[in-house]
Formats: structure tokens, sequence, C-alpha cells
């Protein structure tokens, strides 16, 4: 459904992305790791046409990007916003309808045939109850289904998605992430970057790990997203758990062993520890929690 | 048809009912009162050519044709122009603080008026002059925000900043050494913006530009929804958000300086007009296009009938639009809660 093929982007000389390469099937939800900074954001802009000077081949359902009109594109992916900060306060449903757009012409407004799109798209999301309302007035959960939905109204099979729990509380991340799941498995192709690993172990069937440019690992979530991997993208000591939970296996990350590791290596914190160690107690303070050695 | 849609034509059958009201009010009264029977028998004995009996004098077919429906028109027309240019720009620079002047369409006239004032020139010049520095600012303002590298909105919000404070000091300077006895005060009057000069003619001149703004912008009513939300999703929509930006900005800029080429600078209708309608008809360009367009028309119509029956002396619009609209704008805003945003 997707694939790249040694991409390579530059913001004039700055290199944000070299050689990446990978391919990814439909059905797939796909979760994008990588620290700030990795070119996440850039590697979805080349692909939804958005910064077209890279350098490379970028395929969507098997043709190349650069054949392809804008509006030919819209039909293949669709893009999720990290959020949305609406300034006006639309109601759910025209949200959800204006992805039925690129479908029109220039001079046609949605008639009967794209609200039905529209009402299908929220009530797959169960947000039909509150088709009315405006933008503004529901939850970030709620605003966030409300895009998923608008993308889904778009027909295309590829939704790219930035970050699309950044901004959400930790009970409505879990939600979002549950209908995402849910469109992966009715045959949408997801691209999902993501700042939280325990999402990736949950959720994502396929991993792609992209740091300082380049692509890291790429694979099978189970298999290449290990202790090593999450150490090597954030250069944390982690340690992945499973969990059995209703006769199924959820696999989670916490970390670990942070301190040891940062009284050894990391010559700020100890300068700052040296610094603070001023009064008697703090000495001990710092002694018991293994600051210092 | 949901229930929004039923609720929503009844709220547009309202509107256009106060609109035509508006109409005949304006028709009626004035310093030479003509009667609703006396207009409707004139206009039909004017407009499809049908011979009757002359009931009325000959004076009240003068006021009519040659003053009080020329200037009808023209507040009707101007009226819905400005209201209609800032609907569309709040929408594309998603921001409803943003009024039509905002790429310097109306500094840029205001200018080109001053200019033709100080020449000496009549008043058609005065007009064509005031249109064509209108649409030449905003084109100065456009240009440069091509060449900038920044964000596209943002560049033209600083490209219009530029180019109109380039123009308001070029206005300053020619008040500066224009002869004090008539030419500053014919340019300090005319930057008030008044319709009570309007004449048949300038309505043959606006028409065109008008209908060249409104038109497109009616019909692309749907996709200006698309112009608010983040670029790269309206992009990976599947629209050309540059080309849509640069129909707004044409049709927009058109309307601007053809309404203040006639009538002045009228401030205050482009801003809260569209504010107003989003209040009473929600944030869907299909509904607020038409809305905007008729609820700043008949705003406009009422303003300057208070604008030349209030006093013995007329006033001057642009002041009155403040007086008027203010009250009015407060108003909604504690009523309706100003139509969202309640949570934030």
């Amino acid at each position: 459904m997707i694939k790249v093929n040694e991409l390579s982007f530059a913001y004039d000389r700055d290199k944000v992305l070299e050689d990446i390469s990978f391919e990814i099937g439909s059905g797939q939800l796909v979760a994008i790791l990588g620290p700030n900074g990795a070119g996440k954001s850039t590697l979805f802009k080349c692909m939804l046409g958005l910064l077209r000077k890279f350098e490379g081949e970028i395929r969507l359902g098997g043709r190349n990007i650069r054949e392809m009109s804008r509006k030919e594109m819209a039909k293949l992916a669709a893009y999720i916003p990290q959020s949305e900060t609406p300034v006006f306060n639309y109601t759910v449903r025209d949200s959800v309808l204006m992805g039925t757009t690129g479908m029109l012409s220039p001079l046609q407004a949605p008639g009967a045939e794209q609200m039905a799109i529209a009402e299908k798209a929220m009530d797959y999301l169960d947000i039909g109850y509150m088709a009315d309302r405006g933008i503004n007035e529901i939850s970030g959960g709620e605003r966030q289904l409300t895009l998923l939905a608008r993308a889904m109204a778009q027909k295309a099979k590829i939704l790219i998605m930035d970050e699309p729990t950044a901004n959400l509380d930790y009970g409505n991340q879990q939600h979002v992430l549950r209908h995402i799941q849910k469109m992966a498995g009715q045959g949408y192709t997801i691209l999902l970057s993501t700042h939280n690993p325990e999402h990736a172990l949950q959720y994502a069937t396929r991993v792609l790990a992209i740091k300082d440019r380049r692509v890291l690992a790429a694979g099978a979530a189970k298999s290449i997203l290990t202790e090593e991997l999450i150490k090597d993208i954030y250069g944390l000591e982690v340690k992945v758990i499973e969990v059995p939970i209703g006769g199924k296996t959820v696999r989670s990350c916490i970390p670990a062993a942070l301190n040891e590791k940062r009284g050894e290596n990391d010559e700020s914190l100890q300068e700052s520890v040296s610094m603070a160690v001023v009064p008697d107690y703090a000495v001990h303070y710092v002694h018991r929690d293994g600051f210092c050695k | 048809m949901n229930k929004s849609d039923k609720s929503y034509t009844f709220k547009f059958i309202i509107l256009v009912a106060v609109f035509i009201a508006a109409i005949l009010v304006s028709v009626v009264l004035g310093r030479y009162s003509l009667s609703i029977e006396d207009f409707i028998k004139v206009v039909w004995s004017r407009v499809p050519p049908v011979n009757m009996e002359h009931t009325w004098s000959p004076a009240a077919e003068k006021v009519l044709f040659e003053i009080r429906l020329p200037r009808i028109a023209a507040a009707v027309l101007i009226g819905a122009a400005l209201s209609m240019a800032g609907v569309c720009y709040q929408g594309m620079f998603r921001n409803p603080l943003v009024s039509p002047d905002i790429l310097g369409a109306s500094t840029g006239a205001g200018f080109g008026a001053a200019m033709a004032i100080l020449m000496g020139a009549g008043y058609f010049v005065i007009s064509a002059s005031a249109f064509i520095f209108g649409l030449l600012a905003v084109m100065l303002a456009y240009t440069v925000s091509r060449f900038s590298k920044t964000n596209e909105t943002l560049a033209m919000i600083l490209g219009g900043m530029v180019i109109s404070s380039l123009f308001s000091a070029g206005t300053s300077f020619i008040k500066l050494v224009a002869d004090t006895d008539d030419q500053l005060p014919a340019i300090t009057y005319w930057l008030m913006g008044q319709l009570s000069s309007i004449k048949p003619d300038d309505l043959k001149f606006i028409i065109i530009p008008m209908a060249v703004g409104m038109i497109p912008l009616f019909l692309v009513r749907w996709r200006l929804n698309l112009l608010t939300i983040e670029e790269e999703t309206s992009k990976s929509v599947g629209i050309n958000i540059t080309a849509l930006r640069l129909v707004v900005v044409v049709c927009a800029t058109l309307l601007t300086a053809s309404a203040v080429s006639v009538s002045g600078m009228i401030g205050w209708v482009g801003l809260v007009i569209p504010h107003f309608c989003r209040m009473i008809y929600g944030y869907d360009y299909r509904r607020l296009i038409p809305a905007t367009a008729v609820f700043g028309a008949a705003f406009l119509l009422a303003v300057d009938d208070i604008a030349r029956l209030a006093t013995t002396a007329e006033i001057p619009i642009g002041i009155l639009t403040s007086f008027v609209g203010a009250p009015l704008f407060l108003y909604l805003l504690l009523t309706t809660g100003g139509g969202g945003r309640r949570n934030d």
C-alpha cells in the first residue's frame, strides 16, 4: 500500500531525512517512533505531497505521488493533524462534511450522497449523536474523533496521523487509539507518530523507528519493539512488561534503572548535584536515592 | 431536511422580510415624502413601461429615480459588498477580528481619492482613482506576500499592514499640502464616508466590479469553509488552497475597492455584520454568504436612513455605523454568548 524508497529531504541545507526506505502492506497500524526533531512530521508532509522537493520515490497504492494531482492524492491518503484549534465553532457534522470536498467540483456543495458518507463515518466512530454540536463545545477526545471521521469521509484508505493523542488526557488517548485500531481492522492502512512507546506496544502491528534522519529499525511490532530499541531511540533504559488481560497478553513498558545510569554518565547532573550538596541531609538524600555512588 | 435546515430557512425568510421592509421604509421616508402607492405606480410605469394615468407629480418621479432609488441601491450594494468581503477575509485569515481593509484596499482607495481631490479632479475621476489605488494597494500587498518565505497568510497580513501604513502616510501628506479652504475639508469629508452624493452614474460604475466580486464568492461558498482549517489538512483533502485564496483576495478586493470608491470609508460594517450572522445563522459559509450579504445590505440601508433623517444636516454614515452597530453587537453578544467558545 505504501512504499517509500530512498527518500531524502532537506530544508535549504538542513538535511532532515536521509535515505528512508520502508514498505507497508494494507491494513497495518504502523507506529512511527523517534525523538523530537527526528523528521517524523517531515516524512508525513512528503508522503502527503505537501513537500515536493524530496529525493527518492514515494508510492501510495502503487502509484508514484509525483505523478498525482492533489485531488487524486486525496482519494488515497488523508491527514489527521495533532489537533485542530478551531477558530470558528462549526458543527461536528459540517467539520466531517469538509472531508468530502475533494470529491466535489469547485462550485459544488456536498449533497445527499456526501451527507450519507459523513453520517456513516460519524456513526462508525460513535459521534453521530453529537453531530449538531459545535466543535468548541465537545471534549478533546471527541474533537479528535471528529477529525478521524473527516478523514474517513474523504474515502481514502491510507490515514496519516501526526501524534493524534498528544493533547489528550489518559482516558481519551486510549479511547481514540481503540477507535484507530478498529479502523485498521476495517482495512485502513494507518501511520501514526507517537511519543509514547506504550501506545506502540499496545496497538501497533508495525513499528518504524527513526532517529538522526535515518531509519533505525522497521518491522513487526512484536519482534522489533524491544527494550534495546527503545533505549536506542530515547537513550533510556526501559523494562518491557507483559500482562495477561482477559486471555490476551498486553505489552507495555516502564522506565527502569534511570537514576543509576544518569549518575554515572551525565556530567551536568553530577555537577548540579555536587553544587546542591551543601547541607548534610542533602548528602544523605542523594546517597540514599542512588544519584551518586 | 433536518432541524437546523428548517430553523435556518425560517431565520433567513425573516431577514429577507426585514430587508424588503427596510427598502420600502427608505423609499417613503425623506424630506420629500412619497407614498408606497406612488412608488409602485411610478416603478410600474417605468420598468415595464405601462401607460397609466399620472396621478403623481413629476417631482416625485424625479426624486425617486434620481435621488432616492440610487441611494437605496448604493446602500444595499455597499452594505452587502463590505459584509461579504469581511466574512470571507475572516475565514481566510482564520481570525474573526479581520475587516475588509486588511490588505489595504481602503487606505489605498483613500489615498487615491485624496490625490484626485488635490489635483482638482471631478467627481467621477475621484471615484475612479480611489478604485484603482484600492486595487493597487492590495496587489502590492499580495505580491509582497508571494515573495516572502514565511507562512502565506501571515505574509499577506504583514504585507497589508506595510502597504496600508505607506498609503495612509501618503494620505496624511496630501492633507498637509492640500488647500485648507476647500480641498482639506473635501478630503476629510470623503474619508468619513457618506452616501449623500451618490448619483445614478455611480451605480453604473460599481455594478460590474461588484457583480464580478460577489458571484464567484457565492458560487464557491462551500469551499470557503475549508479555508478556516489548517492548511495541511485542507490541502490533503484535495483542494487547491492557493487558488482559492486568490479567488477570495481578488473578489473581496473588487468589492471593497468599489464600495469605498463611491462611499468613502465606512468602517465597522465588514467587521461586525459577519459576527451578527455567525451568531444567528451558524458558521457554514453556504448559509453565511447569503445571510451576510442581505444582513449587511439591510443594516447599511437602515443606518443610512438615520444618517439622512435624524438631523437637518446629514451625518456621515461612517460615523453612524459604529453608533448603531455597537449596541446591537453588545446585545447579541450577551444574549447568544457569541456563538461558541463557551467551554474554553
